[in-house]
């Protein structure tokens, strides 16, 4: 009895048909005997997860079975573990995992982290910005459960990596580890999860060659809207007129209709340069960017050696316009990357297989000289925050403009842009595996051994390029509104007392290693593997001992020392236990407290293994799955935490001309604690697995529960007292719990030969509370952090507008700048009830910034060659500050924020200020949104080319496909990021974008 | 299969040999390895040149008052007034009741925070901050004085005298904006939670470490045998003249009216801790005048007491000044930040501006030491006459203040109207139009040149550095303690040959204004009345 894999299957029921008496199991070899009534039986042979058979007897006396898997539950399915794969039937764990096929259709997302939102359940992904070359999203597991470190633990092949140190071309699987059971074996480094990212390899056969090349189109997603310069004049005459009782002198800013029109309809070009009106965001951005991918790989292999090959290349366009300099070169963002791989299987003898990965990575990002990925970037901040009234970009003689009154806060990121120079800055990565693979059959049967040596090396260079800081010189001017006088940015030379020139002296710069940033990595294991089956029983066992050391920079070398290990049982595939654990050793932590053992149980019972329920044909599998166990977590900030450190270096200043001191200072540079150690997250999963009609309908439900403890509490949040003098050590004061669920249902129908249906329907829910984190004592409880979620919002609550003057006078005054309180302002709670509006009022409102439940919906429909699909993605009960303050600066940068108060409607948003200054109070919830939104996250419509017509090409396989990314979005906020984390953080960052792909898929 | 099983254990117990071998092999050396590359505790504190080190960070520890950011807002009271739509100066702040500004604007230099070993003058604008690690910082070195066994006892002395002077001084700074707070005179645990002291308590416990910093330090660092290594370069090394100032000025604030008010109920001046300040001024006093260490500089230098230009970005101060504010950036931080901020637009485009207030320029008062008594009115006693209200003022008034007229372009190309090229500062002058205008018809010539402009070349090297203590300052603080202490503005401390009275003349005289007038020196409000 083989299975379509053809291997023996072990532990087959087999029975006669009507005689539920006679019956037989099949053995190690898969063999059975049976002696059957009559030839008239009809024998029916039964194992989980394969399609039942039934098979009339007659004459023959020998029986070749091959049974077929069952369509819901491939019993070939291997998952992707912990130092292994378990087969799917096996799995005790919370584990999800994807495939790279699904990863491809993310429609021109060329980096890996962005192409799992939403394929996985429990994954979340947050992405910020949208620059070229480093537009990774941040992701968490379910949620987070310390306010610390919410990172999953990344592995690419077994090593922890960056997940970008992979191109999405070159995935097999992602596999997500969730639960106790799954992540015990990384110990001290699972608490918050674990992603395993395996690579493709090669497999015995002809040399098969896949060419994949997308072209992608890009659009910036959502920008904040702006008003016009008109629009935003009348506003500011509006907001003038209602200040005027607290401050008339802003009479003098007030402008006459007459005026405010000729910036729509300029009378010439010395009007158009005088009054301007300028969509900054539609002149900074294109209106569509190019991006380019093309991989090739090449697999194969003979029985001596199998290979996978591939190189991959990227182009990522900017989204912003390059901009004549005027000093020879053109500015602004992009990213090219070419990865190559090379993973070898040669096997040496028969029991003896040696594998050698090579990677290697080279990613060049351009940018504007020293341009960083958070921060302001003057590039695009116009985008943002320059009034459509202060100044032209360029004027009409050709001059770059600047805005005179406000140079530093009102910027022209068009002439920032294109004279910032460029810098090229290149990573280079490099990743070596060594894998050797004995089987040690002759020791016992069912034992295996292996081991690793892993080198990884990552450098960076910086400053490449056009370096053109200091030197070069480029007259601005300003057209003052008022007088029609020109103002010129650069002066007449005090010195010489000659007029300013336009110089260009920049200088190419060769770029240099950036030592602080080499990272070198090497990391070995051992481990033995035991997989053994007696009859019904089967055991696997798994031990480990590794170690790693690595360095970024000229710091001292960071050790670990990790032993794993897992012992797995199962009784026909029917009852599950599975036992396993880490023992991790840390340098981050005291001699006593250096080492700690991780534990994890978990078992599972697949009920439609019980003869009982083999009468219901129409559940093909229900099995339940439950873990416990004790994670942790020790990526905490600082090293040598358990110790006080010492610095040496530095001088202070002395003398009548002040100059180091020849005294160098010694000085305690942070406290230890002793007792500091990781974190320990304890956590629980009930699941369960089904599959229901032949696999039409199959899915699982996950429910979990965590409880971190002993999460670290940096010295500044602990209740310590200024007078203590230093920065208190860490110590390990907090818990946290966290729990959710998660669900997913899988549809798939197959109409007829050709057609088939398929959806699929995944939804998290997950929540955190803080339940201790040393809060000092006479906080109100609204204010602790206890009781509510890690980054819980904090806001002044506004309860609908003060109306009139009565109102105001009935109601809370403001602690400071309570005078310029004007009707038309928010009411504001006063929520301790003190007579005071003041930051005692500020009270939890809402959710974090991480959501609650994500949601993920995935239609699609195939025939014959033709195939497409959409999947929705969507988040809520999330939410996100995004600040964009009109007449910020005092500019006239008015945002479509919807009505402003009136008193004739007494309602609106409070209208923005002026020339008066209010209480921070006044904002209220104004800048907090709803952070929930839907998105098309991808569609795809693809045809598959097969058959005679392209054979005579000499392709096998061609598929042509058109696809998207972040095709369709719904939500309330004004802009289209997910967390702040870039850029200026709420003030805006480098757009998100929408990608079109077109892309062809060739098979040779 | 029990069979299978056996040997299958029998395989299994030498695996498990094999795993422990490879145990046995391993050990947690290997974690181990890099905090033993670090700096051992007892490196600091083995001998002078080490101590010392570790001492010499608490002089970065002393806050940056007038630049650790742009426009900072050091004049809390009526001294200045700063353009009217800058919300975010401390003074602006505060007028409006916003209290919490003290660590919430970045214009405030008593903030939360900073870092001691930090080499940017952003880095010191955070008094709170940096005295509390300042008062670590002492106390560990306290504690650790026994550690020193590589040294002389000359240089244990200097090291002490160091670390009291700085755990006082850094309390007193504390005391002055906030009041009573507990003294922390040891190297605290995290559980530690002390009682707040009276103003009074605290500010004798801060007295006790001036007085021994005073005994343990000597006058001046270059006549010792330690100095010798820094020879020239001593000057801000903590002496003992530094210690007997503060020592002086920490009991004469505990004195005052208001802190001992805060302490004991009574609104008038603590006699004895008046006379207790008074002996220790006067005990300075007559340190400096006995050696010459530290001497009122020549009227003729005035402003580089200030600030110094073109003078390659030395310390202003002359021999005058005894304790300077933070010395990082000091030759380039005023450039990028004030000195554009006391001109109006019409000649300095950039910059936000901060006007003298006219309440303030009016106590400037006559040549001849007479104040003025009503700025509308004239007044034959001293010789004021508004209709020439610039006439015969103090000559001090002249080095300060830019009043209408004055020139302040040089006009070098020669196209200049008359009106930008002098001081246009007459109600509706070309100097006070708009919001970047000035707002008082006074501007700020102490802190700068009076050329400073976008013309003249005057704002580049500067250099200027805020004394937090002078010897003119010690002399008058003398003169309050005295009078108050012994009884009246003629009394003077046993042993020093000047009253209160001849204290403050002594200041006068250098400037060349007049001496305080009889008719205040009958009694002590009077004389009070007089700066």
């Amino acid at each position: 009895m083989f299975d379509s894999n053809n291997e023996a299957i072990i532990g087959a029921n087999i029975k006669v048909k009507g005689s539920p008496t006679i019956g037989t199991t099949s053995n190690i070899d898969g063999v059975f005997k049976l002696t059957v009534p009559n030839e008239k039986s009809v024998i029916v042979a039964s194992y989980v997860g394969i399609q039942t058979m039934e098979i009339e007897v007659g004459k023959k006396r020998n029986f070749n079975v091959t049974l077929t898997e069952n369509a819901g539950l491939n019993l070939g399915e291997v998952v992707v573990v912990g130092y292994g794969q378990q087969k799917k039937a096996s799995v005790t764990g919370s584990i999800t995992q994807t495939t790279g096929e699904v990863l491809e259709r993310s429609g021109g997302v060329t980096n890996v982290g962005a192409a799992l939102t939403g394929n996985l359940p429990g994954v979340v992904t947050f992405s910020s910005t949208g620059i070229p070359g480093a537009d990774e999203p941040k992701i968490v597991i379910r949620t987070q459960s310390s306010w610390n470190n919410s990172d999953p633990l990344v592995l690419v092949d077994g090593i922890e990596r960056d997940i970008n140190t992979v191109d999405i071309s070159s995935v097999k699987s992602v596999s997500v580890l969730k639960d106790a059971s799954a992540t015990a074996v990384y110990g001290v480094k699972g608490a918050n999860g674990v992603i395993l990212i395996t690579t493709k390899r090669g497999q015995e056969g002809k040399a098969q060659v896949q060419i994949k090349a997308d072209m992608t189109v890009k659009t910036v997603s959502k920008l904040p809207e702006k008003y016009d310069s008109y629009d935003a004049l009348i506003l500011r005459n509006r907001a003038i007129e209602r200040e005027l009782p607290i401050s008339p002198g802003a009479w003098t800013d007030y402008r006459p209709i007459q005026i405010i029109d000729k910036y729509r309809h300029p009378a010439n070009a010395t009007e158009w340069d005088r009054y301007p009106n300028v969509d900054w965001q539609d002149y900074l951005f294109r209106d569509m960017g190019l991006s380019y991918h093309t991989s090739v790989n090449v697999s194969g292999g003979s029985k001596f050696v199998r290979y996978f090959s591939s190189i991959d290349f990227v182009h990522e366009g900017d989204m912003l316009k390059h901009f004549d300099s005027g000093r020879g070169y053109k500015s602004g963002y992009g990213y090219n990357r070419v990865n190559v791989r090379s993973n070898l299987d040669f096997t040496l003898t028969k029991t003896t297989q040696f594998s050698l990965n090579l990677f290697g990575s080279n990613g060049q990002r351009t940018l504007p000289w020293g341009a960083d990925n958070s921060g302001e970037s003057s590039s695009w901040a116009s985008a943002y925050k320059t009034a459509p009234d202060a100044m032209r970009p360029v004027y009409s003689n050709g001059m770059w403009g600047w805005y005179a009154p406000r140079n530093a806060d009102v910027p022209n990121s068009a002439y920032l842009l294109a004279t910032s120079g460029i810098e090229k800055r290149t990573t280079n990565k490099i990743n070596t595996d060594f894998i050797l693979t004995q089987d040690l059959g002759m020791v016992t049967k069912g034992l295996s051994a292996r081991l690793d040596y892993s080198m990884d090396y990552r450098f960076l260079e910086r400053e490449r390029g056009v370096d053109d800081r200091y030197h070069s010189t480029t007259q601005r001017m300003w057209v003052n509104p008022d007088t029609g006088q020109i103002e010129y940015e650069a002066q007449v030379n005090p010195g010489t007392q000659l007029d300013p020139l336009n110089t260009i002296a920049w200088s190419t710069v060769a770029g240099n290693v950036d030592l602080g940033q080499t990272f070198r990595k090497i990391y070995y294991s051992a481990q033995l593997n035991y997989d053994r089956t007696f009859g019904k029983h089967q055991v696997t066992g798994l031990g480990l001992f590794s170690r790693e050391s690595y360095a970024t920079g000229g710091e001292f070398r960071h050790y670990r020392e990790d032993w794993a290990f897992r012992a797995t049982y199962n009784y026909a595939l029917k009852y599950f236990a599975e036992f396993n654990g880490a023992y991790n050793g840390s340098e981050k932590f005291g001699p006593d407290y250096r080492f700690h053992f991780f534990p994890a149980v978990s078992a599972g019972w697949t009920l439609t293994e019980e003869p009982f329920m083999k009468k219901l044909k129409f559940i093909d599998m229900i099995k339940f799955r439950a873990s416990w166990g004790q994670i942790g977590d020790d990526n905490v900030g600082g090293r040598f935490l358990y110790a006080d450190q010492w610095a040496y270096g530095g001088n202070t200043l002395m003398g009548y001309i002040p100059a180091d001191s020849p005294y160098k200072y010694y000085r305690l540079s942070s406290l230890g604690n002793k007792d500091v150690h990781w974190e320990t997250v304890e956590k629980r999963n009930f699941g369960i697995d089904y599959s229901f009609i032949d696999g039409m309908l199959a899915g699982s439900v996950d429910i979990f529960s965590d409880k971190r403890t002993d999460i670290l509490v940096s010295g500044n949040s602990q209740a310590i007292p200024s007078y203590f003098g230093v920065t208190p050590p860490m110590a390990n004061l907090g818990r946290v719990d966290s729990h959710g669920y998660e669900f997913e249902l899988r549809f798939n129908k197959k109409l007829g030969t050709d057609t088939r249906l398929w959806a699929n329907f995944k939804l998290t829910h997950a929540i955190n509370k803080v339940k201790f984190k040393d809060d000092p004592q006479l906080k109100p409880d609204y204010q602790k952090a206890a009781g509510h979620a890690i980054g819980q919002t904090y806001s002044y609550i506004d309860n609908g507008t003060l109306a009139s003057w009565d109102d105001m006078a009935g109601s809370t005054k403001w602690e400071t700048n309570d005078s310029e309180r004007l009707p038309g302002d928010y009411s504001i709670v006063d929520f301790n009830g003190d007579g005071v509006i003041n930051a005692d009022d500020r009270v939890p409102y809402a959710y974090s910034g991480i959501p609650q439940n994500t949601y993920n919906a995935t239609l699609g429909f195939e025939w014959k060659g033709f195939s497409c699909f959409v999947q929705f993605y969507g988040v809520n009960n999330v939410t996100r500050e995004i600040s964009f303050p009109t007449f910020q600066a005092s500019s006239t940068v008015v945002y479509v924020e919807g009505e402003y108060w009136n008193k004739y409607t007494g309602t609106g948003l409070p209208m923005p200020r002026w020339s008066t200054k209010v209480n921070e109070a006044n904002n209220g919830t104004r800048y907090l949104y709803d952070g929930s939104y839907l998105r098309l996250k991808n569609a795809e419509i693809s045809y598959k080319f097969t058959g005679k017509g392209i054979e005579r090409l000499g392709i096998k396989v061609l598929r042509v496909y058109l696809n998207g990314d972040n095709l369709l979005l719904w939500t309330d906020m004004p802009d289209d990021r997910e967390s702040n984390f870039s850029g200026m953080g709420p003030n805006g960052a480098y757009p998100t974008v929408r990608r079109f792909n077109l892309g062809i898929d060739l098979t040779l | 299969m029990n069979k299978t099983f056996l040997t299958f254990n029998k395989k299994l117990a030498f695996c498990a040999c094999l795993a422990a071998s490879v145990a046995m092999t391993s050990c947690t050396d290997y974690l181990d390895k890099a905090p033993n590359s670090t700096i051992q505790e007892g490196e600091a504190y083995k001998n002078f040149k080490n101590f010392q080190g570790f001492t010499e960070e608490l002089y970065d520890c002393i806050p940056n008052v007038t630049s650790h950011d742009y426009h900072n807002s050091f004049n809390l009271g009526e001294e200045v007034i700063w353009e009217p739509d800058v919300n975010y100066s401390l003074s602006y702040l505060i007028d409006r009741g916003d209290y919490w500004a003290w660590n919430n604007t970045y214009t405030s230099w008593l903030r939360n925070g900073g870092s001691s070993s930090g080499t940017a003058r952003g880095d010191k604008g955070f008094l709170w901050g940096l005295a509390w690690d300042g008062i670590n910082k002492a106390n560990l070195g306290l504690a650790n004085l026994d550690k020193m066994v590589n040294a002389t006892q000359e240089e244990r002395n200097l090291i002490a005298g160091q670390l009291y002077f700085f755990r006082g001084w850094f309390h007193f700074m504390i005391m002055q904006y906030w009041g009573g707070l507990p003294y922390i005179d040891k190297v605290l645990t995290t559980n530690d939670r002390l009682p707040r002291l009276s103003y009074q308590a605290k500010a004798e416990k801060a007295a006790e470490d001036f007085r021994r910093a005073a005994d343990l330090l000597p006058v001046d660092w270059d006549a010792t045998k330690a100095g010798q290594a820094t020879m020239g370069n001593n000057n801000i090394r903590i002496n003992k003249v530094m210690a007997l100032g503060y020592l002086g000025k920490d009991l004469l604030w505990a004195g005052s009216p208001l802190m001992n008010y805060e302490s004991t109920g009574s609104k008038s001046y603590n006699r004895d801790l008046c006379k207790r300040a008074a002996d220790a001024f006067a005990e300075a006093l007559e340190i400096c005048e006995s050696t010459g260490r530290y001497q009122l500089a020549d009227f003729s230098q005035w402003s580089d007491l200030f600030y110094t230009h073109n003078q390659n970005g030395r310390l202003p101060g002359l021999k005058e000044a005894i304790f300077y504010e933070n010395l990082r950036e000091t030759s380039s931080r005023w450039r990028w930040n004030m000195v554009n901020d006391f001109r109006p637009q019409l000649i300095n485009a950039s910059g936000v501006k901060c006007w003298p207030t006219a309440n303030y320029v009016d106590y400037y008062g006559m040549a001849n030491g007479m104040p003025i008594n009503d700025i509308t009115k004239k007044d034959a006693e001293s010789g004021y006459d508004p209709e020439y209200p610039w006439k015969g003022r103090d000559p001090r008034f002249y080095k300060d203040i830019i009043f209408d007229g004055v020139k302040c372009c040089t006009n070098g190309k020669g196209d200049m109207k008359e009106t930008k090229q002098y001081a246009s500062l007459y109600t509706g002058g070309s100097y006070r139009v708009d919001t970047k205008g000035c707002l008082t018809g006074y501007m700020n010539t102490k802190f700068c040149p009076q050329l400073t402009n976008d013309y003249d070349g005057y704002r580049e090297n500067n250099c200027m550095v805020l004394s937090f203590m002078r010897v003119a300052d010690v002399y008058l603080m003398y003169a309050e303690a005295t009078a108050q202490g012994y009884g009246s503005p003629t009394s003077k401390v046993n042993g020093y040959g000047l009253s209160a009275a001849d204290a403050v003349n002594k200041v006068r005289d250098r400037a060349g204004v007049g001496h305080v007038a009889d008719k205040f020196l009958a009694s002590l409000d009077g004389f009070m009345s007089e700066p």
